[in-house]
């Protein structure tokens, strides 16, 4: 009929009439459809109460029946205890006078034109004309009705009556405040919060030249199926396109059989290739097959998958990690590959295909293309049941086969003690990859079918990662099937992207990559009990796994405003490490805790002592000096807790982590003869200076850290004082004349190098000139003072985030990835939103365009950080204090509009921001301060003016 | 049978390089009087030829750039040299991270790596092929180097050698620190003015044999 897979059916009634026979087949076929996750609706211009046999419809989920009656006026879902009532448009009397005004200009249009019209009693929300021709030849024909409706909405608009919709046949007007097409659009939004897509809608009818159900079939069904069922050439609608299978209520279940099989041969579902939404390659250049590798991982629940291709090959890098599960010692220490759970066997494999990552649902769908009969393949990590992988691929039965269900790793450096074990017991096959010296283990267990018919081989597997009951999870999935599984976890990824989401009409490019930010950090920190954040996340093996200040300053402030309690989940992960930090502190001759530079299983500093710039052996002191994380950790708690809205947590559970990290401050810092306080020997976030005294950043983040200690913890009196005076002492490098800060002592004496001397940034100058010639020049790699104006903004001297963007921005190369969205952010914060969207893009295309050559061993995942919170922080000037949100927005001029949802203080936001206004809605009561207006309490959508910018 | 193509009554050093370019090759030697190399080098079974460096000499009468200029085959450019090399075990691959220079060196690196040669692969950042970020120096390289020998040189064992600077400073140089036996190296096939520098630098301070692999080739 279709050959396609749909996941939501739309079934106009109205043209159609009743089915012959009564509406008992077409139940059971929707019962059957809805318990496999299909959302299904059925519309008409009947009152519930007149909607038959459908009616007494009990599927049970995971999909919706939805019965639409009155044209939209009230949806119905049809539930196991009987149908609710899940929308009315009740009509004000504001809106009912609107009616009133267009039923009296269109009757008076017609009568203007010779047709009587006479006014027939009507339902909640709309009224009917009655039309009757003075010569009955002209009654007949679509030539009518599009007189009849030309004439109505001619009358309409000339009344000034935008928001009433009319729908004409030859004998009638149906005017109403929403028409049949907006009733489909309000399908549509309830199948996107099931993950459902138009391009996986199938719409039946009568779509017979101008019939009423062609109202229908509005433009947003572009990529939808819409087959018209009746006699009649459907008419000749550019979009969406028509396909006609005339046979009326027949053909319509011949439809939904042809779903239903499809479904029971465990055919591989589609995808919506919706531009907005989807990553494609079409793996022609075999040079990006690693990159697309990492590009495409999967991830949830602390487990990850990268996008390999299923078959072994040579150009692929397949690898499945879990959140923590390291293996190996010291700074070799890396995370430990899991068993292989996407793995076919295919013969020969393909020279072709097109592969697609859909963001929007969280799937992986690879279609092959030489020619012949493709194989096609659909993979999933559960965004709704965490652990829980799985697969679907379907293809010629002589070239495609399942093969072994889990594989051992295949990716990765090996490492002494490292173990593959697997067995089959129970109908379910499992593996476990263990590594004896750290005691890490990643166990699966998988159900994997197979079924041959016409010549077609189909594979259904689902494996299960988990320490207990693996094989039963496995064996219930497997009992669910793929099409329950797959709506479940569609469903789930429609929930997030419900409250967290970019919406930039004018720049779909730059909306997809951030909407490629978030789909990742979403699985990367995706643990809610203790996420480590790896520098590449779960995508790859580069930098080991290892944790490092991304974390706390890039990833967790952009995961806070996307999920709250992964965010905890991060400060937790610090907090469990206190041990090691304080005997790191202790070993070192301190007192509190000093957190390590690079961080893994333990908590223990793995941070190599030697690496490379370029070819050239350097020795790795960043273990040794870089101690700002110290801080780092600290502000990420604080951070963390306010804008959670959990304070409280600072001086209960988390309090450790500000006291521990302020004494260590406090025995860290150097007091010279006249009382001025130093923190000598470090390395700041500008790498190219190593062992520096007096770093800004480390100095005013440290001061920042005694006091905010000295704010909130439970500490003796005297401390507490010692912790200000201290923090009162500390030399910061601000100098008042210039309104800048020196980024360390003796920054200033440096050859005034600038990066466009070197070379268009972003460029690695270390590499370029040698790590000598960069640390005498004033060329810096990222934002280090002015890393202070974006994380602890009040710290730093009012009005100095302009003069220090005029003095460091010039010189910086960004050669660290880290550096070009936190530099977009703080550019935008300045009013320079233009010039921040430039240096964003680079963020945007650093994986998505392999600027670097490095995407193949993972993501860049404190650049994906950074860019939501470019988005978040820089461009809405999102800032929570307290109990209120402030918000300054600061767009680019290629933003006209845009709408940013995220999540803070216990509240969904949503900010939509054009030329005119700042609209914010709030799902409860929340104090919002936006521009320079005093802070307000709102709840819904509240409309502010634009303050104009300097 | 496949050969390498050599002049007749050649030096010691010409003779050995060609001998040992032909072992590792799995070719034969064909002498030709030096006057017919620019044409020989063409013949269907010729992978390779192997010319003097010295200019105007009785072994290139033409000189080494018209017999390699004009070839669709790898020529090696025999300098003076103080040991011929008897064998060739180690050869030097430097690759500026294009498709073109991989694809010129692709046959002929999988033709050494074949014959049991180990593989050094040169890279040398410039301002043109500097990353953009080198994030953690303790880190950066292992990604980097993985992906680039994936790429562009993706034969088991072959080592990655980074230099940072102008490439036709390094190669003479890391063919030295790495006891290369032959310097493998993909080129527009002119020397003409701006053209060629790191072939001409190259040739000038090398002291093995330069297996100059013309563009293009396959």
């Amino acid at each position: 009929m279709i050959d396609r897979t749909v996941e939501a059916v739309v079934l106009a009634a109205d043209a159609l009439g009743p089915p012959p026979g009564g509406a008992a087949a077409l139940r059971r076929r929707l019962e059957a459809l809805v318990a496999a996750g299909v959302s299904a609706a059925v519309t008409t211009g009947a009152s519930a109460a007149h909607s038959g046999d459908l009616l007494r419809s009990r599927p049970a989920g995971p999909g919706r029946l939805l019965l639409v009656c009155r044209h939209g006026g009230e949806v119905y879902e049809l539930g196991p205890r009987g149908p609710v009532r899940v929308g009315r448009r009740v009509p004000s009397a504001a809106d009912d006078a609107a009616l009133d005004r267009a039923v009296t200009a269109i009757r008076a249009r017609l009568d203007g034109r010779g047709v009587v019209s006479r006014r027939v009693p009507g339902q909640v929300g709309r009224r009917v004309v009655g039309v009757r021709w003075p010569d009955r030849a002209r009654l007949a024909g679509p030539a009518a009705a599009t007189l009849v409706r030309d004439l109505a909405a001619g009358a309409v608009a000339a009344a000034g009556l935008p928001d009433v919709r009319v729908s004409a046949g030859a004998t009638h007007v149906d005017v109403s405040l929403a028409d049949r097409g907006d009733a489909m659009r309000d399908l549509l939004v309830r199948f996107a919060s099931r993950g459902i897509g138009p391009g996986l809608v199938l719409v039946a009818g009568d779509f017979a030249h101008t019939g009423d159900d062609t109202a229908l079939l509005v433009p947003e069904l572009d990529r939808a199926v819409v087959v018209s069922v009746g006699a009649g050439r459907p008419g000749g609608r550019a979009r969406p396109a028509v396909r006609h299978r005339p046979g009326g209520w027949a053909t319509v279940l011949a439809l939904l059989d042809e779903q239903l099989d499809r479904r029971r041969s465990a055919r591989v579902p589609c995808v919506d290739e919706d531009p907005a939404w989807v990553v494609v390659e079409t793996g022609a250049d075999r040079l990006r097959h690693r990159v697309t590798e990492t590009l495409f991982t999967l991830g949830a629940g602390g487990l990850a998958t990268r996008g390999s291709v299923e078959e072994d090959g040579p150009e692929a890098a397949p690898l499945t990690v879990a959140d923590g599960r390291y293996t190996a010692r010291g700074p070799a220490q890396h995370l430990l590959p899991g068993p292989q759970w996407a793995a076919l066997d295919i013969d020969p494999p393909p020279a072709a295909d097109r592969r697609v990552l859909d963001l929007r649902t969280g799937v992986l769908y690879r279609q092959t293309g030489e020619g012949g009969p493709p194989i096609r393949t659909l993979r999933l990590v559960s965004a709704d049941s965490p652990g829980l992988a799985a697969l679907c691929a379907e293809g010629p039965a002589g070239r495609l086969t399942g093969g072994a269900p889990l594989r051992a790793p295949a990716a990765g450096p090996r490492s002494d003690g490292r173990s593959w074990t697997t067995g089959d017991a129970g109908g379910c096959v499992w593996g476990r990859t263990a590594d004896a010296g750290t005691g890490a283990v990643i166990t699966a267990a998988a159900v994997q079918a197979e079924a041959v018919a016409g010549g077609l081989r189909t594979v259904s597997r689902f494996a299960v990662f988990a320490d207990r009951d693996a094989a039963g999870r496995a064996r219930r999935a497997a009992r669910r099937g793929f099409a329950r599984v797959l709506a479940e976890h569609r469903a789930a990824w429609a929930l997030r992207w419900e409250d967290v989401d970019i919406r930039i009409p004018d720049a779909p490019a730059d909306q997809l990559a951030i909407r490629f930010a978030l789909f990742h950090l979403w699985g990367t920190a995706a643990r809610h009990d203790e996420c480590a954040v790896g520098a590449r996340g779960l995508s790859g093996t580069g930098y080991g796994g290892h944790v490092f200040w991304d974390a706390d300053a890039y990833v967790l402030p952009a995961v806070v405003s996307i999920d709250p309690d992964a965010a905890t989940a991060m400060v937790r992960y610090r907090l469990r490490r206190l041990p090691a930090a304080r005997a790191a502190a202790r070993a070192a001759g301190r007192r509190g805790a000093r957190f390590p530079w690079e961080s893994a299983v333990s908590g223990d500093d793995v941070t190599p002592n030697a690496g490379y710039l370029g070819g050239t052996r350097v020795p790795i002191r960043t273990g040794e000096l870089e101690e700002h994380i110290t801080a780092d950790v600290a502000w990420a708690a604080v951070h963390a807790a306010t804008w959670t809205g959990t304070p409280e947590r600072l001086t209960g559970e988390w309090a450790p982590l500000l006291t521990e990290t302020a004494r260590y401050w406090a025995s860290r810092i150097r007091l010279d003869a006249g009382g001025n306080a130093h923190i000598d020997r470090v390395i700041g976030p500008d790498e190219y200076h190593e062992d520096v005294d007096d770093n800004a950043y480390t100095n005013v983040m440290a001061r920042w850290n005694l006091r905010a200690a000295a704010d909130l913890a439970a500490v003796p009196d005297d401390e507490r004082a010692g912790w200000r005076e201290l923090a009162g002492r500390l030399a910061d490098g601000f100098d008042p004349a210039t309104g800048r800060y020196e980024q360390f002592a003796g920054y200033r004496l440096l050859a005034p190098l600038r990066a466009a001397d070197v070379g268009e940034p972003p460029v690695a100058a270390d590499v370029l000139l040698g790590r000598a010639r960069v640390a005498a020049s004033q060329l810096i790699k990222q934002p280090d003072v002015l890393m202070l104006h974006h994380l602890v903004p009040d710290e730093t001297a009012t009005g100095s985030l302009g003069p220090n963007l005029d003095f460091y921005l010039p010189r910086t190369t960004h050669g660290s990835s880290l550096s070009p969205a936190v530099s977009a952010a703080l550019l935008a914060r300045a009013g320079r939103p233009d010039e921040a969207l430039h240096l964003l893009r680079h963020a945007m295309d650093l994986d998505l365009g392999d600027t670097t050559g490095t995407t193949a061993g993972g993501l860049h995942v404190a650049a994906l950080g950074g860019v939501w919170q470019a988005v978040v922080a820089g461009f809405a000037g999102v800032r929570v204090r307290g109990s209120v949100v402030h918000l300054d927005p600061c767009p680019p001029a290629a933003w006209p509009r845009f709408e940013v949802r995220f999540r803070c203080l216990g509240r969904r936001i949503r900010v939509a921001v054009d030329a005119a206004a700042v609209a914010v809605h709030t799902d409860a009561p929340t104090w919002l301060q936006v521009g320079g207006s005093p802070p307000r309490r709102c709840g819904g959508w509240t409309r502010f003016p634009r303050r104009s910018r300097p | 049978m496949t050969r390498v193509l050599a002049p007749l009554d050649p030096t010691s050093a010409v003779e050995a390089t060609a001998t040992a370019l032909a072992r590792l090759l799995a070719a034969d030697v064909r002498h030709v009087d030096p006057r017919d190399l620019a044409a020989g080098v063409h013949d269907r079974d010729v992978v390779a030829a192997v010319v003097s460096a010295e200019p105007g000499g009785a072994l290139a009468p033409d000189g080494w750039e018209r017999v390699a200029g004009g070839a669709d085959r790898p020529v090696a450019v025999v300098p003076r040299l103080r040991r011929p090399p008897v064998t060739i075990d180690r050869v030097l691959v430097p690759l500026d991270g294009s498709p073109e220079s991989a694809a010129a060196a692709a046959d002929t690196v999988g033709l050494c790596a074949a014959g049991g040669a180990d593989l050094v692969v040169l890279h040398v950042f410039d301002a043109r092929t500097v990353p953009r970020y080198w994030d953690q120096a303790a880190h950066a390289r292992a990604d980097w180097e993985r992906e680039f020998l994936a790429r562009w040189c993706a034969v088991p064992g072959a080592r990655l050698h980074l230099r940072s600077g102008v490439p036709g400073e390094h190669v003479a140089d890391v063919a030295r620190v790495e006891a290369a036996d032959l310097i493998a190296l993909g080129w527009s096939g002119t020397l003409a003015p701006g053209r060629a520098r790191t072939v001409r630098r190259t040739l000038a301070e090398a002291t093995v044999p330069v297996l100059l692999i013309p563009a293009g080739l396959r």
